[in-house]
């Protein structure tokens, strides 16, 4: 996996939305964790809040190792900022920047989500 | 635990906050060590392996680990793991608890493999668990010419009797059938050796990256009674270590040590013996395999998808081939 395929995950700001992509019913999302959906080729990790009623995503890479595989870490808080520890190495990334928070690897990308109907979208500017 | 038995309840009423990668699953083996609940019930608290019931890899692939308990296995059984490994294209490996590891199964196959390993007549081996891992033994008094004692049998029957049981952090056993300890029983977390008499019984060593033999708690018991105090010993550890500690280290912050722990276990010091054999048998009598109700289960086996949204699988997992077999192709 080469860092063509990490350069292709951009941070998508609620306000640039151009597509909002209807990923799944809320169901198909466990409780206080995370699942992956595709659009087009970029794989996204959502993650479900519950406690909270949130939710966020961002690129399931883990900048790391380059693999796709964040959507499948533990979520929790840190300071009052929701986050993701990588599976593999417990990276931990904030899921409103994206930034390493106990390291200095490169920020992930974050995407807006939001939810209709019991219908997760993920909001994306292409 | 205040009878608290989920995660969010316990944040409610004691706790701040949306937790955290480090206590949720120290909170999740708590629940466990008390309730032996499996992993499947409160999935998103597990540490990374639990989750999913198999031991994550460094390219996202897991691996899989059924039991063969005491190291005993069949031809039989021995054929019914290479034809599912191969069918799955899986990688095998001996492990060092002397059993075997089928390594870069992708996420969606893990219930297929652990069907048919179930009908196969497998059951988990817990690998990716804060639990038992195995009991090494040597072949013992049943080939062996200087073997004092049946070291298989006793191996397997303790295996049966610890699977499942979540604790701290994992631990293992070993038992060896005369002295010369082929079955490094005093590198385990708990080990029995045969010798003149009945068995010694060692607890508190470990390998891995602070090396530590274990220690002698008793001399020449009969089997039941070395079952008894190891039970109690494991009991005592899982109520008392901190989350991540194994045995080693937890006896040698015991004030006074394998005195203290022979009080305790032994003479019934603290007068909580009968507790302590109680609360180990509800653990053994509420063993389930843990696989065998995640492929039993619709709402489990759901889980083990690699996108919510397709039916495709990840197409960043690539291999290259390695002495006949394959291995995951080397990170970026």
């Amino acid at each position: 996996m080469s860092l063509s395929v990490l350069n292709t995950y951009e941070s998508v700001a609620a306000s640039d939305v151009t597509v909002w992509f209807k990923a799944a019913p809320i169901s198909k999302f466990p409780k206080n964790g995370g699942a992956c959906i595709k659009y087009k080729d970029k794989q996204i990790a959502v993650f479900n809040f519950t406690r909270e009623g949130k939710w966020y995503a961002c690129q399931n890479l883990c900048p790391h190792k380059m693999e796709m595989v964040l959507s499948r870490g533990m979520i929790g808080e840190e300071n009052m900022e929701p986050k993701v520890a990588c599976p593999l190495h417990k990276n931990t990334f904030s899921l409103k920047t994206g930034e390493n928070l106990n390291g200095s690897l490169d920020a992930i990308a974050t995407y807006p989500v939001k939810i209709e109907s019991d219908f997760v979208y993920v909001g994306f500017s292409e | 635990m205040k009878g608290i038995t989920d995660y969010d309840t316990l944040l409610d009423e004691v706790g701040t906050g949306n937790g955290c990668e480090v206590c949720k699953p120290a909170v999740a083996a708590i629940f466990a060590s008390l309730y032996n609940e499996t992993a499947n019930r409160q999935e998103t608290i597990q540490d990374t392996n639990d989750r999913y019931l198999a031991n994550i890899q460094r390219n996202g692939t897991y691996s899989v680990v059924p039991r063969v308990a005491g190291g005993e296995i069949t031809p039989k059984q021995l054929m019914a793991i290479g034809r599912i490994a191969q069918k799955y294209d899986l990688y095998t490996k001996i492990t060092g608890g002397q059993r075997i590891d089928m390594f870069g199964a992708k996420l969606h196959e893990l219930p297929p493999i652990w069907e048919e390993l179930i009908a196969e007549g497998f059951e988990t081996g817990q690998a990716y668990g804060k639990s038992l891992r195995t009991v090494k033994s040597c072949v013992g008094s049943t080939w062996c010419r200087y073997g004092m004692d049946e070291s298989v049998s006793f191996a397997v029957e303790i295996e049966h009797r610890y699977k499942g049981i979540r604790s701290p952090h994992k631990f293992k056993g070993g038992v060896s059938g005369c002295i010369r300890e082929c079955a490094e029983a005093r590198g385990k977390d708990f080990g029995f050796i045969a010798v003149e008499g009945g068995w010694n019984v060692y607890v508190g060593g470990n390998g891995g990256a602070t090396p530590k033999h274990a220690l002698l708690l008793a001399e020449k018991v009969d089997k039941e009674t070395a079952i008894k105090y190891v039970d109690r010993f494991i009991m005592f550890y899982i109520k008392t270590a901190q989350p991540l500690q194994r045995t080693a280290p937890w006896l040698e912050k015991l004030e006074g040590g394998i005195t203290y722990l022979q009080n305790v276990v032994i003479n019934d010091s603290l007068g909580i013996a009968k507790q302590l054999d109680y609360e180990m048998q509800a653990l053994v009598d509420s063993y389930v395999c843990e696989w065998k109700e995640a492929v039993e289960t619709p709402e489990i086996r759901e889980r083990y998808t690699h996108f919510v949204n397709s039916e495709e699988t990840d197409n960043n997992i690539e291999f290259v081939s390695l002495r006949d077999q394959k291995m995951p192709k080397e990170w970026a």
